[in-house]
């Protein structure tokens, strides 16, 4: 600490300080035990009807897990099913991509295809939505090519996929907003791998398949793991995309948190809040531990 | 080549150019709407028109909400860095106990989902607090998370940095505050100069968090949305298309920049290299074979 | 002003870790002064610790008169040449030799004068403008001399310095930092592991070992006259031969070896009785006994010659050890010579050095 004082003086240490605390304080901490807070109380309408008393409990939660009235909880589960596949369908697609742009891709082609990828990345989620709606639309572009193709067009927004119960539309709209939060995690961390130790591997008569699964893949873990966790958190805690592509049937669980906010029940939308938060933090946890990577490895 | 080394190659390269253009076409598509003389935007019955421009342009709430975006991205980017730079100092050069937890709460908003911290924010300020949520509360959710990531490029910088700089600046009469403010700050300017794009983009583009911070108030992203919820006309996408075109001109303006750099670090180093050759005496200037 | 620079009973543990040992000894101002010794004796402790950046657990530091305890580095009137030179990567060479001065406050107008009057002195007049990636090893190694002597420190403290520079380079920066500490005057403090650098260049040589001095002295007493077993096998080549002493008398020893009884000379006074180490350069051993004076004999076989250009080494058997080596220089009078042949050298007797088998001085 001495030291530190002396490289900076005491301005500076009270700085680094000011910022750090003000930091944590304003911004993280005390608005998350505010969340916990509003969460682990019941609304003020429900106290004066009598249905829920005043102190600490779980009755703002109830609502999801009511067994006569389960649209809250197949909400909820529509959006961790439907995040969870898409993630690992994007899992299984940007990685040979990544792995393009990291390890095959000459200098020159990598500047431009980053250009490529990092247009659409930098585009509003918005917008994004948005043209997928207008080429999904019933006499969309996309459904005029059915015709003249000679298929039958599909009713995006209507047909739901089974299990998951999403319609096609958010399917193909998640993917669509989200997948370069897979790509350029994994990319970073498949760049820094020296492509000798590849090249050293095929040398000594690898397979293809081999090299990736020995050598390319333990060292591109932190990126694989960081790519999922973004993807699953953007998906889950998507609202636009499900507002433009939800159609009647697809109700996402952040809508859910919506309503309960338009009626004013600040209770309940925090509780509903706090439990994507820490389904979300679970997934980071349950990634970190398959793939045992640390915090640190993962910020990219 | 093989033959299956060949055919390997050739069908990710394929498979590479399907997903351009599944990123990229529905973009274009959008874009090209905007040109549609139609009620809705559809690309059916094509008639060149720029009236939709003009739309867009006579809208008096979209230039709101532009101005409401630009005013909260510029307090973000200011927030972030300052904060961020705070926490990668904290981090990365203070000796404190701790630094894997600090690390962990500082980070944790980039792994929340943006409508949790939006909400957390909302709830504390405009209803705890009982101010009116406005453009300010919209800042403070975002910059939880932007303050994180520019404290990331902070971090990387830093790491890099070569401690015996600061001690040459010491040896030669420097006090810390001119160590800093001479040797260490100039140092991190590239990344502040990145952190600062970054804060930027992120602020000016998240829809989720502000809206859910913001109560009532519209930026730019809320507009289009709102807009596109309620029903559409070919205005939205003159929006849309100005936005894309600036993105690619920021992009290949970025990308020119970037190619300048390099070509002079080549240079530099070409002649560092010949000059050592020449001292040394091992050749004359005139025996060095030019490349 | 002359002011030496003294260490009076400097001590500097770390933990349970003393990396310097009761260091006594006054380096003398206007001084070319080396330490010499491999990784871990302390060198660079003593230079951080000069320099201001760590302070001793015990004894003092005085230049002249004053002492500098508790001053920090930006304080002292000591400037250091960091290994890695530590050139401010963004600034021009105009701004990395003006720095000290531009801290101090002083104006542009003499800032520039002064800068152009370094740049003089390093020969690289008209580089003000150029940028430090721009240059090369040579010229930014002169850069940070110049940086450092700008700000007319009483002692400039260079740390291995010339280490990271391939050979001819390295040679023909030794001559120039000689020429520029001898034009400025100033007290030259210089660390290295690379012992012909340290005689090249300096004044005196302290040979460090394990955090004690071994020996100070010029080159040549250093060289010729090594005081202790570290600092003859240490600075230069040297042929070590052990036994025990036989007899002693009039200044020289006699110890048996496994070459049997060997002469030399016993500046230490070792005990009759006693485990001693005999030395003696590869350069002094001959293919022909000396002309006039006494001499010693070795028989052995012959292992390998290996030729280096201007000199050529003569690898000997040897049982008990290392093999004898014997260098002569190319001079056109090397004799062919088979391996596994037999062959007898010779060395004077005033050319051996026995000495006491201590690693170091002080065990």
């Amino acid at each position: 600490m001495t030291e530190s004082l002396a490289r900076f003086g005491r301005t500076g240490i009270a700085f680094i300080f000011g910022s750090v605390v003000i930091w944590i304080l304003l911004l993280i901490l005390i608005p998350h035990i505010m969340l916990l807070d509003y969460a682990f109380h019941a609304n003020p309408g429900a106290i004066k009807k009598g249905i829920a008393s005043e102190g600490l409990g779980f009755y703002s939660f109830g609502p999801l897990f009511d067994p006569q009235d389960d649209l809250a909880f197949r909400t909820f589960l529509r959006t961790l099913l439907t995040s969870g596949v898409i993630t690992i369908l994007a899992l299984m697609v940007c990685y040979p991509i990544a792995y393009y742009l990291a390890k095959v891709a000459t200098a020159k082609w990598l500047h431009i295809l980053m250009l490529c990828l990092l247009v659409p990345f930098w585009v509003n989620e918005v917008l994004r939505a948005y043209a997928w709606r207008t080429l999904m639309a019933k006499q969309g572009l996309l459904n005029q090519l059915a015709a003249a193709l000679g298929f039958t067009p599909v009713e995006y927004f209507n047909y739901e996929l089974p299990i998951l119960d999403a319609n096609i539309a958010l399917f193909v709209g998640l993917i669509y907003s989200y997948i370069l939060f897979m790509v350029f995690p994994m990319f970073n961390a498949m760049e820094s791998l020296d492509r000798n130790q590849i090249e050293a591997a095929r040398d000594l008569g690898a397979s293809w398949a081999r090299v990736h699964r020995k050598i390319v893949i333990p060292h591109a873990k932190p990126g694989i793991a960081s790519g999922c966790i973004v993807m699953f958190m953007l998906c889950a805690g998507s609202f636009i995309v499900p507002v433009l592509l939800g159609g009647k049937s697809s109700f996402w669980f952040t809508q859910a948190i919506e309503s309960q906010f338009s009626v004013l029940n600040w209770n309940g939308g925090s509780a509903y809040a706090l439990v994507l938060e820490l389904v979300c933090l679970v997934f980071v946890m349950v990634m970190m531990w398959v793939f045992r990577v640390t915090l640190r490895d993962i910020a990219r | 080549m093989k033959y299956p080394d060949a055919l390997l190659k050739w069908s990710i390269r394929a498979y590479l150019a399907v997903f351009l253009g599944y990123l990229l076409f529905p973009l274009f598509y959008l874009m090209l709407l905007a040109f549609n003389n139609s009620r809705i935007p559809t690309h059916r019955d094509f008639h060149f028109t720029l009236s939709w421009f003009g739309a867009a342009w006579a809208d008096q709430r979209m230039w709101d909400g532009l101005y409401t975006s630009l005013l909260i991205a510029v307090v973000v980017v200011v927030l972030s860095i300052v904060l961020g730079l705070g926490g990668a100092l904290a981090l990365v050069r203070l000796e404190i106990r701790g630094k894997s937890l600090l690390y962990a709460v500082l980070v944790s908003p980039i792994l929340a989902p943006g409508i949790v911290l939006g909400i957390s924010t909302f709830i504390f300020w405009s209803q705890q607090v009982g101010l009116r949520a406005s453009w300010w509360t919209a800042a403070l959710a975002q910059t939880s998370f932007i303050a994180a990531y520019c404290m990331l490029i902070f971090i990387a910088r830093l790491q890099r940095f070569d401690t015996t700089l600061e001690e040459a600046g010491l040896d030669l009469g420097a006090n810390p505050r001119q160590v800093f403010w001479r040797i260490t700050l100039p140092y991190m300017r590239p990344a502040f100069l990145s952190a600062a794009g970054l804060a930027f983009l992120q602020s000016f583009e998240n829809y989720t968090t502000t809206y859910f911070a913001i109560g009532a108030e519209q930026t730019f992203a809320i507009f289009i949305a709102n807009k596109v919820r309620q029903g559409v006309t070919p205005a939205v996408n003159a929006v849309a298309f100005v936005l894309v075109a600036a993105t690619i001109a920021v992009a290949i303006a970025a990308e020119i920049r970037r190619r300048g750099a390099a070509s002079r670090a080549l240079e530099a180093a070409r002649l560092a290299q010949q000059a050592d050759v020449e001292i040394a005496g091992a050749l004359r200037p005139q025996e060095v074979p030019s490349r | 002003m002359a002011n030496d620079l003294d260490f009076i009973d400097v001590v500097k543990r770390f933990g349970g870790f003393t990396a310097v040992r009761n260091l006594n000894l006054t380096i003398k101002q206007g001084e070319f002064f080396s330490f010499l010794g491999p990784s871990g004796c302390g060198k660079t402790t003593i230079l951080r610790m000069i320099s201001g950046f760590i302070e001793p657990s015990e004894g003092d530091i005085r230049l002249g008169p004053r002492s500098l305890a508790g001053l920090g580095p930006n304080v002292r009137p000591t400037a250091l040449i960091f290994q890695n030179l530590a050139l401010f990567p963004l600034m021009t060479v105009e701004q990395n030799i003006g720095f000290g001065l531009e801290v101090r406050g002083m104006p542009p107008a003499e800032r520039r004068r002064k800068v152009d009057a370094m740049l003089d002195l390093i020969a690289l007049p008209g580089y003000a403008k150029r940028r430090i990636d721009e240059l090369s090893g040579g010229q930014k190694q002169r850069v940070a001399i110049a940086r450092a002597l700008a700000v007319e420190p009483e002692v400039l403290l260079l740390d291995e310095p010339l280490s990271a520079l391939d050979l001819k380079l390295r040679q023909h920066m030794r001559a120039e930092l000689r020429a520029i500490q001898q034009r400025t005057g100033v007290t030259f403090v210089y660390i290295t592991h690379d012992q012909s650098e340290a005689l090249a260049m300096s004044d005196r040589v302290a040979v460090m070992s394990q955090g004690c001095m071994e020996q100070v002295g010029v080159s040549a007493e250093i060289y010729n006259n090594p005081e202790t077993a570290f600092v003859a096998s240490f600075v230069g080549e040297n042929n070590l031969f052990d036994g025990r002493i036989i007899a002693v008398g009039n200044g020289e020893a006699q110890i048996e070896t496994a070459f049997g009884r060997l002469t030399g000379l016993n500046p230490r006074g070792v005990q009759a009785g006693e485990e001693a180490l005999l030395f003696v350069r590869p350069e002094r051993l001959r293919l022909q006994p000396p002309a006039g004076g006494f001499y010693n004999t070795i028989a052995s076989t012959v292992v390998g010659e290996v030729f280096e250009g201007i000199l050529v080494n003569i690898s000997l058997a040897n049982p008990t050890g290392a093999p004898v080596t014997l260098t002569m220089s190319n001079d056109g009078e090397v004799p062919q010579i088979r391996e596994q042949s037999p062959i007898e050298v010779h060395f004077a007797t005033a050319d051996a050095r026995i000495l006491p088998r201590s690693i170091t001085a002080h065990d």
